[in-house]
């Protein structure tokens, strides 16, 4: 007799509550595309949220292995300074560092191509090694630095600074 | 006798001249000429003509399309000697001179123009009947 009056009541107090549910869920007048487009705008949202955490998480593991390598170099180093070195950068930062690396690469790069041209502009000839040499340095150089370098070689040979050596005709 | 030898001697005279003429008619019309100028902003050239030249090994003209740097993208490279070894040559990256460059053949005619940086100004490719083709 109790048991089934718990039922009853179980029963009675989830129907109400499945109702109101599916009410809510299910409104008059509400579009199913709304309802379509909030599940995907919070889809998205948390998307990103889950991105940025992982971008974070990576930064800091980059942090802590800079902090494990500062340790094993220097000792007796004091523990704040591996504290502030493990202290995860925003989201971004090791973006930014990859490009502070490329930029110096580009650099060495870009220096080593205008050596070539200037060594070549001492004797007046564009030889076939060169050549090679500024086609090495170019490959790894971004179009407007590949650009820079070629012009100089270009407006040299138009001015008659620079000739390509006999039986060549391209400058690269 | 000797009349009819006339006859068939004027007939194949004639039948002569005739396939002379339009042996001249099927060759079509063909540039005499066509070396390899440089001057102060542009340079110019057929390419086969540049290349058949006996006992000039001077003449060149031609263009290249390089893909090459990180990333990769396309640059043209235009250049041109004279048979007095004037050099000039130029680059662009503009997608309408790199399309005019592509549809070179061998037996293209090529002119280019350049500016003081170097810069292509203007690539023409011209590929018709009178050019001179390539002989290997």
């Amino acid at each position: 007799m109790k048991t089934p009056r718990t039922v009853m009541v179980g029963a009675l107090v989830i129907g109400v509550v499945a109702g109101f549910a599916l009410r809510g869920a299910v409104r008059p007048g509400v579009d199913v595309g709304d309802l379509r487009n909030l599940v995907l705008s919070e889809t998205q949202r948390l998307g990103d949220q889950l991105d940025q955490l992982e971008r974070g998480q990576r930064a800091a593991g980059v942090a802590q292995q800079l902090a494990r390598a500062d340790r094993a170099e220097a000792p007796s180093a004091s523990p704040s300074s591996s504290v502030a070195v493990a202290a995860a950068p925003p989201p971004g930062a090791a973006d930014d560092e990859t490009s502070a690396l490329d930029e110096s690469a580009v650099a060495a790069h870009a220096e080593r191509g205008r050596a070539v041209i200037a060594a070549a502009l001492t004797t007046g000839t564009w030889t076939e090694t060169q050549r090679t040499a500024l086609r090495d340095e170019m490959v790894s150089l971004p179009p407007d630095e590949v650009r820079k370098l070629m012009r100089e070689v270009i407006v040299a040979a138009n001015e008659g600074k620079l000739r390509p050596e006999e039986g060549r005709g391209p400058m690269f | 006798m000797t009349t009819m030898k006339r006859l068939i001697l004027s007939s194949l005279g004639a039948l002569g001249l005739l396939a002379a003429a339009g042996g001249a008619a099927h060759a079509g019309f063909k540039y005499a000429s066509l070396p390899v100028y440089v001057y102060s902003t542009s340079a110019s050239g057929g390419l086969g003509y540049a290349r058949n030249q006996t006992g000039d090994t001077n003449q060149f003209i031609g263009c290249e399309v390089y893909v090459i740097g990180s990333p990769a993208s396309q640059t043209v490279y235009c250049w041109a000697q004279s048979a007095t070894r004037q050099y000039a040559s130029c680059s662009t990256t503009n997608p309408a001179f790199i399309s005019a460059v592509e549809s070179m053949t061998d037996y293209s005619y090529l002119s280019f123009g350049f500016d003081t940086t170097g810069k292509c100004t203007v690539v023409a490719t011209d590929n018709e009947s009178g050019n001179t083709p390539m002989v290997p």
